[in-house]
């Protein structure tokens, strides 16, 4: 029964659910990273185990370019990508706290239909570094349905809201991340015979693990 | 590199899909269709002689199952009673609904109706495996064709879809070739595949991105032109009230009502009590 109401809760549309933010601090100007991430929204008490492969570079001090691959959609017949960029806005000045903002689009093609969505993504975020060590952030995740229109039954909406807080460990090679998020934090979703609950009665909460390698230190 | 490549073509040759996911059919042991499985003071006892379980063939384009069916009721007179074909929706097995299909067959008087309910694959006994639509019409097809076999005609046949049971009992409503019902009982709808994906995603993912499960009960009941009947709870949040109406909305038949329960979820019978429900059900079957 575990699989089948995870499977089922999958084909419900949470298999395309966010990630952890691929970047919240542009990295340093020539440094790459690849990277690993799990997690995905709790149904009926339980972390859903969406998998997915990331890189990122750094392309200038305030740029850096990411991208990722859903490796649970694609064994779905979903090839779905996410690819943006992290712009640094402000930098860290004591408690007054870093700012970022990724621009993102997240293309899904469906290999066996080949139907495909397109949906951009906003995400600022404040960051604040303590130490060389630890960094804490949040944000919000706008994603952006310009095809909404499609939806003929239900309810299409162009706006889907998320909000993220996390924690980052920064090692020299290594850089761990936990993060929180509120999914969809503007509507009811509803998953026949599965239990969505949020502490704010809309949407659903997603836990996310991301592990990423430093290829190269700059510093 | 050459390992993550082979770990990429991996996951698309796993291809994996939802569709039997969907379906939470379990298996068991033997079926009890007898007095003795239901409540000790239940008002609608059957007479058991009228009892039979039987299988039928179910062929999905070469893909062929035996399906446990039970009829209540008497067989020899298929040809001039009026049968309900009962579609159950989502529980485990056939015998879940056993008590429903108690009371359906007792409606207006002891045995009244005849009442032909079937396991989908891979549900209780019967065997193989529920895959989506293909399946799940093979199986309706084989009972439809039995009843036909037996001498029923669509004037004598209402069909009750539940649920999940609203899925092929919609296509049967819309475009069955066989046997087209007279009366349809929508009861506790799903509306297309696309509206679950969306209504738990909030985007307009299309289902195809997950599964070839794709229904589309919108379009079918575009087709039925006989009596309609649906009855929904306004907290159901397993088939949404909303999706269902622009179901019960597009269809353009004979006749049609709609029962709407306020408050209640999608046990809309325990909810709203079975003695309304099955005079709701009743009165339906019975209007000229």
């Amino acid at each position: 029964m575990m699989w089948k109401w995870i499977a089922g809760a999958l084909c419900l549309g949470f298999l395309f659910s966010c990630n952890a933010t691929r970047v919240v601090k542009p990295l340093d100007k020539g440094e790459w990273q690849v990277g690993a991430d799990v997690g995905g929204p709790v149904v009926n008490g339980s972390v859903l185990p969406l998998s997915g492969l990331h890189f990122a570079h750094g392309m200038h001090e305030r740029l850096s370019f990411f991208g990722g691959l859903h490796t649970t959609a694609l064994a779905f017949q979903t090839l779905q990508l996410d690819f943006g960029w992290c712009y640094g806005v402000a930098k860290q000045k004591g408690f007054r706290p870093g700012v970022s903002i990724n621009t993102v689009f997240n293309p899904m093609l469906g290999l066996r239909s080949g139907a495909f969505r397109l949906y951009p993504e906003i995400s600022p975020n404040l960051y604040w570094e303590i130490g060389e060590k630890h960094m804490i952030y949040a944000g919000m995740a706008n994603w952006f349905d310009p095809t909404y229109g499609k939806v003929e039954i239900g309810k299409g909406y162009i706006w889907n809201p998320a909000f993220q807080l996390g924690y980052r460990l920064q090692l020299k090679r290594i850089n761990l991340c936990a993060e929180y998020k509120l999914l969809n934090a503007n509507k009811d979703l509803k998953i026949p015979q599965a239990t969505v609950n949020t502490w704010t009665g809309k949407g659903a909460q997603g836990f996310y693990i991301s592990f990423n390698y430093r290829l190269n230190t700059i510093k | 590199m050459k390992n993550l490549i082979y770990f990429l073509l991996a996951m698309v040759l796993v291809s994996c899909d939802v569709d039997s996911a969907m379906l939470f059919g379990e298996t068991v042991k033997t079926y009890e269709f007898n007095n003795a499985a239901l409540p000790a003071d239940y008002a609608y006892q059957v007479d058991e002689s009228k009892v039979e379980v039987f299988t039928l063939t179910s062929d999905d384009n070469g893909n062929k199952a035996e399906i446990y069916c039970l009829y209540l009721g008497d067989k020899s007179k298929i040809a001039t009673d009026t049968v309900i074909l009962y579609c159950h929706g989502n529980g485990p097995n056939l015998q879940v609904f056993w008590e429903r299909l108690a009371q359906l067959a007792n409606l207006g008087g002891k045995n009244h109706y005849g009442i032909l309910a079937y396991d989908y694959r891979g549900y209780g006994l019967s065997q193989g495996k529920s895959t989506g639509m293909g399946t799940m019409l093979a199986d309706v097809d084989a009972c439809l064709q039995w009843l036909k076999d037996k001498g029923l005609t669509g004037d004598r046949f209402i069909l009750h879809g539940e649920s999940l049971g609203s899925i092929p009992g919609t296509y049967v409503a819309g475009y069955s070739q066989i046997l087209s019902p007279t009366k349809y009982i929508f009861e506790v709808p799903q509306s297309t595949a696309d509206a679950i994906g969306e209504d738990a995603s909030g985007l307009s993912i299309p289902s195809s991105f997950l599964t070839d499960f794709n229904f589309d009960l919108y379009t079918a009941m575009k087709g039925f032109k006989g009596s309609l009947l649906w009855m929904h709870g306004t907290k159901d949040q397993t088939a949404p009230i909303e999706n269902a109406r622009k179901v019960y909305d597009v269809f353009e038949g004979k006749y049609k009502e709609s029962i709407i329960v306020e408050g209640a979820p999608h046990g809309l019978r325990e909810y709203m009590g079975i003695e309304p429900w099955g005079e709701d059900i009743l009165n339906f079957i019975r209007m000229k």
